[in-house]
């Protein structure tokens, strides 16, 4: 005879291990493989000096600031084992001192098929883009990536990339109309 | 002249008892040497973290567990790093946002930030403006939903852990083998 424990015991390991096994095969059978098309533009790049206001960050120093379309179709990322698609911008760039230099300056949060169609047009970056020695003299082409990182309910979590804009150039600090260094502005990061 | 029998009641229960303890120890010490084995395996001292803030929801909540392991690449923007803050217990897991690779040093500046927060970990640091690769001690790979509550749940009430660690000295006790 089997004692009630000993049945509960059994019970339990063997649901355990099965559920177990289930949770792996799905983890291994639902790596996204359908690649997203994705297109950025960038229609306008400048850099200022400024004054970050909310960023814990509030040193006056050049920030690099771009107006950017994205248009990418997430939902081929979309199966059953798909919790959400975190979607991000990466602006990359070497510098004098560092040879890459990589910031996220848009990011979303897709949570349902219905709303993987991300359009934006004409979008202000979303956290500032700064570079370590506060000045970009030292840049000359910055690079727009657009990135996901697909969130599974149970399993490995995947990243992708599109590269998005070309290699676009740097220009050199905007200047006053008479050529002098314009006072920092107020930037609400 | 029950030598016999006082010989046979005094030999079983050192026997039973020895072989119980064994059992024992096998058990804790299979545990601790897959732990261990797992560590080992994925170069980082805690391969399995259970999340205890909220601060990645929507992905990660209270009580999910990540599978980690040490990052055998440089870390990008995106990764979801483990870092452990110099004079902070609980290590933290965060999005990577920022990263920029010296060159002089070969080490990494990285900056991190919560989905779910407003603001990136700056804050956090208490000090220092960047993470370097020394306070990483770990990556997320992997992701498995609700399983680590029960640690949470066991730190939130007390009195749930003393009424569990009864119940088994219970059992023990009423167990016939």
């Amino acid at each position: 005879m089997h004692s009630t424990v000993q049945r509960f015991n059994a019970v339990t390991a063997l649901a355990t291990s099965v559920i177990l096994c289930l949770l792996a095969m799905v983890g291994f059978t639902s790596f996204p493989i359908h690649k997203p098309n994705a297109n950025v533009l960038v229609n306008d790049i400048k850099v200022i000096s400024g004054r970050a206001q909310w960023h814990m960050d509030r040193r006056t120093q050049d920030f690099l600031e771009t107006r950017f379309d994205v248009d990418v179709d997430l939902s081929s990322l979309f199966n059953w084992n798909t919790k959400q698609v975190f979607v991000y911008l990466s602006a990359e760039y070497d510098s004098k001192d560092h040879e890459l230099n990589q910031a996220v300056i848009w990011d979303r949060i897709v949570r349902r098929k219905e709303d993987a169609h991300v359009v934006i047009k004409d979008q202000t970056h979303k956290y500032g883009l700064r570079s370590v020695n506060k000045s970009f003299d030292d840049v000359n082409n910055v690079t727009l990536t657009l990135k996901w990182n697909v969130m599974p309910k149970v399993g490995w979590l995947t990243f992708g990339d599109e590269r998005g804009s070309g290699s676009i150039r740097v220009p050199s600090k905007q200047l006053g109309s008479d050529g002098a260094a314009v006072k920092p502005q107020r930037l609400y990061y | 002249m029950f030598s016999n029998e006082i010989a046979a009641l005094t030999k079983a229960p050192i026997r039973s008892l020895l072989i119980q303890v064994l059992n024992f120890v096998t058990v804790i010490s299979t545990a601790l040497a897959m732990w261990k084995g797992l560590a080992v395996w994925t170069n980082t001292e805690s391969p399995v973290v259970v999340v205890l803030s909220g601060s990645m929801e929507p992905a990660f909540y209270r009580g999910d567990l990540l599978f980690l392991s040490m990052p055998d690449k440089p870390l990008r923007v995106g990764d979801i790093p483990v870092y452990k803050i110099p004079g902070m217990d609980i290590p933290i897991v965060h999005r990577v946002i920022e990263i920029h690779d010296e060159i002089s040093t070969g080490d990494q500046l990285i900056l991190t930030k919560g989905d779910n927060n407003d603001s990136d970990d700056i804050s956090l640091y208490q000090g220092p403006r960047w993470m370097k690769k020394k306070n990483i001690i770990g990556q997320v790979k992997g992701y498995m939903p609700y399983v680590g509550y029960v640690t949470i749940a066991l730190n939130d009430y007390p009195k749930l852990k003393y009424a569990l660690l009864g119940l088994m000295g219970l059992s023990l006790l009423f167990q016939k083998e």
